[in-house]
């Protein structure tokens, strides 16, 4: 199966990259652009059964992936 | 407001926890306003949990750091232990900036930002005097790269830092030089980041952390103020403890992108001769840095809050007023310069904003929308209480105990150059730049391309128009120093000085940045007051002045971390072509020995392999070590080579020495004093490897005098021959060796 997984940061940490867009996008002279956030997607083919594949992502996004401090993540099944 | 002048001692004592303030230091205060007739206002008691938690006013360490290492200056010291960082003479015109700092407790938290933000505020610490930054530093301490335990796993914690480090100082483009990584499992879930930077700038350039001008303009420029990294400081003086929600607030990630054109406009600033003072804003944030800034130079101000930009709407004004939030400079400037920085700002895409200005009063007064909102004596807001902490020498048996050795040293040798403390750091260093600003001379790696093995010291020709350079090296031996504080320190600082001999250079200076537990334990005290004993009579006997610092407390979680004084050397070398590097240079040349391999395992990776518990370390020779100076100094005409024996001992050095070359080493270590894995192990005493060209013995020996120095074989075309008593120990390609050491850490990084 594929699932992806979605990382963001968390709404009170400061995102470095999409301040440097926005502010670039204003410099080339985008005029409507209030906020901009940037996220994480990693998709992963899987071999185990549903249950099993969710439950390695998720060990996976939990300890390699993201540190809960300043991230949160969205895991989603993808294959149709 | 808060109720303190009436209040029991049982409230005293919950907001005292609350502000990481302990139950005296509130008593203190409510004496205080009891003196004044009122209650404090919010923001008044936030500025003094500020000002007066540990981490901004050493309350803990001040008294013996004054006692030890106050004084400890030369003749071309320009400032120490004074600013924000040391200032030190580089030649007529232009001086040399040098700060080291800790930062622990956020890496402990979020790895990443941690890491990239201890980075940013070490660059702010060398700018704010006035300097270009030209290198970064990094020493790291992590746990046990297999731990798994703990709410981040340690290969997390380690790949992280790396990257924090890597993304800031790539991005902000100065080049990471020097360091060194250290793995112990006493640092499980409590890494060290200790960054340092170097900067340089004209004497005539240098801007003081202090304004005595009335009616100069206090500006404050570069990012927004926000509701993160808020009580930073407050935190850093606490012990952390695994899934404590309140220290989110505390974390940031940093933007070098905003820091860059930051460097330029205050650089630009400062040429035109426009900044009367100038202080980065880190830890404790406004609070800190206005406070300390105005009462150093005499001088008071009236703020107003309103003022500060802000990245959210909605801030309190005590938040605004302790904010640690990241990329921000405070400075003061005469108003009539204020169109030309204000066109310098503009240029560079900077904001900034005027909050204040100076005026001659014992009171900081601040201003929230037309009300007084603190109105309080500088001296008292920035003074803050100073412990003479209990100490107490640790009660422990001493006795000598032997090593064991091993059944087999061949295939112990080959097992012990992949261990983590061992083997190459190339996955770690590679990643960081250490080429930006091509003024990087010899690089933390060194040998032939792809080929390299490890730098003593890396050396950096900081200024264009001079073939002058800085060595720079910089680490800790925390397994030494757990043994006995004081002759562990010094062997740290005696390995640091041999490193920059080595390199070509001569010792210049010495930054620390002391990391320990929890101050409040005198047996912690104890080590700590050991540790300052040993940097004084370190610098006294050699010399060399402590120019800056940084003490980090409560480093520990459910175990303390062994007492960790990292110690950053800098060397002058007068002219970068002369400088050594560690790789054999050719086949035939001979291979000296210079100084004493103490024959004592204490301390070495090779106990922490076999399991030994030492409980004494032999005392470091500083005397030799002097001499050690005079001999390579003397004969550095006739040196292809050098390498310090340190970690890993001789047989390390030795491997290391031909792993950055094609070339190979025929050595007989018989007429060595000690046992055999004393000869090979030992990571104590003055011992230095030096490559003398074939041509020019004669001439080496004669100039080389006043320390022992022994012949202890060859270099040859290629090939590892180690041998005792006629019995080879190791013979090997050292192709096959070198591939066990490059990829010690391919598990982990």
């Amino acid at each position: 199966m594929r699932i992806k997984v979605q990382i963001k940061y968390l709404p009170n940490v400061e995102d470095p990259e999409a301040l440097s867009i926005k502010r670039n996008l204003e410099l080339t002279g985008y005029r409507g652009i209030k906020n901009v956030y940037s996220y994480k997607i990693y998709e992963f083919e899987t071999t185990l059964d549903k249950n099993d594949s969710m439950d390695e992502i998720r060990e996976i996004a939990e300890k390699l992936l993201t540190n809960p401090v300043i991230q949160e993540y969205k895991i989603e099944d993808i294959s149709e | 407001m808060y109720s303190i002048i009436n209040s029991t001692p049982d409230k005293l004592r919950a907001l005292a926890s609350g502000l990481g303030l302990t139950y005296d230091e509130i008593v203190m205060l409510r004496n205080y306003f009891t003196g004044l007739g009122r209650n404090p206002t919010d923001i008044e008691i936030q500025a003094i949990a500020q000002g007066w938690s540990e981490h901004s006013c050493y309350k803990s360490s001040k008294l013996y750091l004054k006692k030890y290492l106050s004084g400890l200056k030369s003749d071309y010291t320009i400032l120490t232990m004074e600013d924000d960082a040391g200032v030190i003479s580089f030649d007529d015109e232009n001086a040399y900036v040098v700060k080291m700092e800790s930062h622990n407790h956020p890496s402990a938290i979020e790895p990443y930002g941690g890491a990239a933000t201890g980075v940013g505020g070490i660059i702010r610490d060398v700018l704010c005097m006035g300097a270009q930054p030209v290198a970064l530093v990094d020493s790291l301490y992590f746990g046990d790269p297999d731990n798994t335990e703990g709410q981040l796993t340690e290969r997390f914690i380690i790949n992280r830092v790396v990257a924090g480090i890597r993304d800031y100082g790539n991005r902000v483009g100065i080049p990471t030089v020097a360091g060194s990584v250290n793995f112990n499992s006493i640092y499980n879930g409590i890494p060290l980041v200790n960054a340092g930077c170097i900067g340089i700038v004209r004497k005539d350039h240098v801007v003081r952390s202090r304004i005595s001008i009335e009616g100069d303009l206090l500006i404050v420029c570069g990012g927004r103020t926000g509701r993160d990294g808020i009580h930073g400081v407050n935190f850093a003086s606490k012990i952390l403890n695994a899934g404590d929600e309140s220290n989110r607030n505390a974390v940031q990630l940093g933007n070098p992108i905003i820091k860059e054109p930051l460097i330029h406009a205050i650089l630009e600033a400062n040429d035109a001769g426009i900044i009367d003072g100038m202080k980065d804003l880190g830890g404790g944030g406004l609070s800190s840095a206005v406070s300390e800034m105005l009462f150093a130079g005499g001088m008071s101000g009236v703020i107003e809050l309103d003022k500060v930009l802000l990245k959210d709407t909605n801030m309190e004004p005590w938040e605004i007023w302790v904010s640690e939030s990241q990329e921000r400079m405070f400075l003061a400037i005469n108003p009539s310069r204020l169109m030309e920085i204000d066109d310098i700002f503009n240029k560079w895409g900077i904001e900034y904003s005027i909050i204040g200005k100076t005026i001659k009063s014992p009171n900081l007064v601040i201003k929230y929308r037309g009300e007084k909102i603190l109105d309080m004596e500088l001296s008292f807001l920035t003074g803050g209480p100073v412990y003479a902490r209990n100490f107490k020498k640790p009660e422990l048996e001493k006795k000598s105990i032997m090593d064991r050795e091993p059944e087999n040293y061949r295939k112990f040798i080959f097992d012990f150059l992949s261990k983590p403390n061992i083997c190459a750091r190339f996955n770690i260093v590679r990643q960081y730049d250490f080429t930006v600003r091509g003024s990087t001379i010899v690089k933390p790696f060194t040998g032939i391309p792809n080929m390299e093995t490890h730098s003593d010291a890396s050396i950096i020709k900081p200024l264009e128009n001079s073939f002058q350079g800085l060595c720079i090296t910089s680490g800790s031996r925390p397994e030494m120093v757990g043994i006995d504080a004081y002759n562990g320190t010094m062997h740290t600082l005696l390995e640091g000085y041999k490193n920059i001999l080595s390199s070509g250079g001569i010792p210049h200076s010495i930054v620390d940045a002391l990391n320990f537990g929890n101050p409040e334990n005198p047996e912690t005290m104890y080590r700590f007051i050991e540790t300052l004993r040993a940097i004084s009579d370190f610098c006294r006997a050699t010399g060399l002045p402590l120019v800056s610092g940084n003490v980090s407390f409560y480093n520990e979680a459910e175990k303390e971390i062994l007492p960790t004084p990292n110690m950053l050397v800098l060397g002058k070398i007068k002219d970068i072509r002369d400088s050594k590097t560690v790789e054999v240079k050719g086949a035939g040349n001979p291979l000296y020995l210079a100084g004493t391999i103490i024959p004592d395992l204490a301390g070495s990776q090779y106990s922490s392999e076999m399991g030994t518990v030492h409980t004494m370390l032999p005392e470091a020779n500083i005397k030799e070590l002097m001499a050690l100076h005079d001999g390579i100094v003397k004969s550095m005409d006739y040196i292809k080579s050098m390498h310090d024996i340190s970690g890993g001992g001789l047989i390390v050095a030795l491997l290391e020495m031909s792993f950055g070359s094609r070339f190979g080493v025929d050595v007989d270590v018989t007429e060595i004093p000690g046992r055999t894995n004393e000869k090979l192990f030992s990571e104590l005493g003055t011992g230095m490897l030096i490559e003398v060209a074939s041509e020019n013995e004669e001439k080496f020996l004669k100039s080389f005098s006043g320390i022992r120095l022994r012949k202890i074989g060859m270099t040859s075309k290629n090939g590892i021959r180690l041998k005792e008593k006629g019995r080879y120990i190791l013979t090997e390609n050292a192709e096959t060796l070198r591939h066990l050491w490059e990829t010690g850490l391919d598990r982990y990084v």
